[in-house]
């Protein structure tokens, strides 16, 4: 065994009474390369997964995103404080975008069998995408709706579509916000300080400046922002936390707290560094359904999928 | 943030909840999610916060343990880390900080209280009442044959200045206060602690 573990951060002789790099509390999403650095992971976990036409599904619908993205003029002079969980006049123009990119890009480079990899979708989720396409525009408000906060009675099967429309919406604007938000904020939160939505997952960040820091990272707008480790991030009990996971040091683990009987699953970069907090949230279902099994409730969402 | 707090909530994750029908479409059948969900072993690792014993720098760390305290099963310790959060290492450790699993596990550890009788080599294991009390018997024998109650002027001091108390650095301020409580309570002058350093 290493005396020194490879998780510790040995400073330099030069280093030492220098002093340390404050890590941000808060880190605004990069949407230019957030869609595609998951359309990437999940193409790689699909390879062999028993979830893989679904991961596979999730690829094609993140590169949507990730293309909706350098298509949208980003706007200036439009800064705002804070989002909220609120529609905007925009929103609907998303959805629409979004389903004609999947349909674009399926049309271009069907992939029939649902194991092959490609850019569209399988012919079944494309008819899908062709009846939410009908979809009237009341009907998608209370949907749409719904899912940003959180309620019961969003169509599953169209949740990911909503999801991930909106997602693309929030992240983009997230990303516009002024940087001084990024100073200034300086709080503990359970929820997005930036737009109000849940987690999806905890992500512990590799190097500097910010080495071994946790982050919660918002289901909706990408932002990540800074939680104390070994402790709730749902409820603000300060005894110890379980970590539950397929191995002692595995890279994703449920963070169980006893005192609320939740979880958040935790991503650990330095274990693992090329985990994506959306991807491998989606590719270790099987781990939900174990913790839930151990009585414990997912304190976070995945808005690509129906949970 | 007090509104915003109200909104946790749970969402509920079951093989049979997560594939409606509709997924079957996106390949989230029923099928594939049972077969995707074949129970596996879950291994427990409780993650708690602590303080390095080394010295009075008191750095933060995170320690990571096995074993289910309610099923009986001895607890171990399999790994330890800087503490990020913590301001004073802010993830860091030192060589020695970095090593403090090996000597959790060092068969060397000073385990329970011992002693050496005068006149013999041999340490001697004994309990820690026993301990305590032959403390408090030296502490009392050496204070009554030493305490001064008053100096060579006349006037009055009440102290006991041939014994000393080391503290430790990982104290809190509470265990701080109440050590210095006890001990100018008996006259002693020499009181140290590690985190003064």
């Amino acid at each position: 065994m290493s005396i020194v573990s490879p998780m510790t951060r040995v400073l330099k002789a030069d280093e030492i009474g220098i002093a340390p790099h404050n890590a941000p509390r808060l880190l605004l999403p990069d949407p230019r390369t957030v869609f595609q650095q998951r359309a990437r992971r999940l193409h790689y976990l699909a390879d062999g997964h028993d979830l893989a036409a679904w991961l596979l599904f999730c690829h094609a619908l993140s590169l949507a995103q990730g293309r909706l993205v350098d298509r949208v003029q980003i706007e200036d002079g439009e800064a705002q404080a804070s989002l909220s969980l609120a529609l905007t006049e925009r929103s609907w123009g998303y959805w629409q975008a979004l389903l004609a990119e999947l349909i674009g890009a399926t049309t271009h480079s069907p992939h029939s069998p649902p194991t092959q990899v490609g850019k569209g979708l399988t012919l079944e989720a494309l008819a899908l995408v062709k009846t939410l396409q009908a979809w009237p525009k009341a009907t998608w408000q209370t949907q749409a709706q719904a899912l940003l906060l959180g309620e019961d009675g969003v169509t599953p099967e169209a949740a990911p579509f909503l999801g991930a429309a909106l997602q693309v919406e929030w992240t983009l604007r997230a990303s516009q916000l002024p940087t001084a938000i990024h100073a200034a904020y300086q709080g503990e939160s359970a929820v997005c300080p930036v737009c109000g939505s849940h987690p999806m997952v905890s992500l512990v960040h590799t190097g500097d400046p910010n080495h071994g820091v946790r982050y919660l990272v918002c289901t909706l707008c990408q932002s990540q922002w800074q939680a104390a480790r070994a402790k709730c991030t749902n409820c603000d009990s300060p005894k110890e936390v379980v970590l539950l996971g397929p191995s002692e040091k595995a890279p994703i683990q449920g963070e169980c707290c006893e005192v609320c009987q939740s979880y958040v699953k935790l991503l650990s970069l330095p274990r693992e560094v090329q985990l994506d907090p959306c991807a491998d949230d989606l590719a270790t279902l099987g781990l939900d359904v174990m913790l839930e099994q151990e009585g414990y409730g997912r304190a976070a969402r995945n808005l690509l999928s129906a949970y | 943030m007090t509104a915003q707090m109200t909104r946790r909530q749970f969402f509920k994750v079951t093989a049979g909840g997560v594939a409606s029908v509709g997924l079957g479409a996106l390949g989230l059948s029923p099928e594939q999610v049972q077969a995707a969900t074949r129970p596996f072993k879950l291994e427990r690792t409780t993650e708690a916060r602590n303080i390095c014993p080394y010295c009075s720098v008191s750095c933060g760390v995170l320690m990571y343990s096995i074993g289910d305290k309610a099923k009986n099963v001895k607890a171990e310790i399999i790994h330890i880390e800087g503490d990020p959060d913590n301001p004073v290492n802010r993830g860091t450790l030192c060589p020695k900080g970095a090593g403090l699993l090996d000597m959790i596990h060092s068969p060397n550890r000073l385990k329970y209280p011992e002693v050496r009788e005068a006149g013999t080599s041999e340490w001697k294991r004994i309990s820690w009442d026993e301990a305590i009390t032959r403390i408090a018997t030296h502490m009392r024998a050496d204070r009554d044959a030493n305490f001064q109650a008053k100096n060579a002027d006349g006037v009055t001091v009440n102290r006991w200045q041939s014994a000393g108390f080391l503290a430790s650095s990982a104290a809190s301020n509470e265990a701080g206060y109440l050590t210095n409580k006890v001990l100018r309570g008996l006259g002693m002058t020499a009181i140290d602690t590690q985190a003064r350093i």
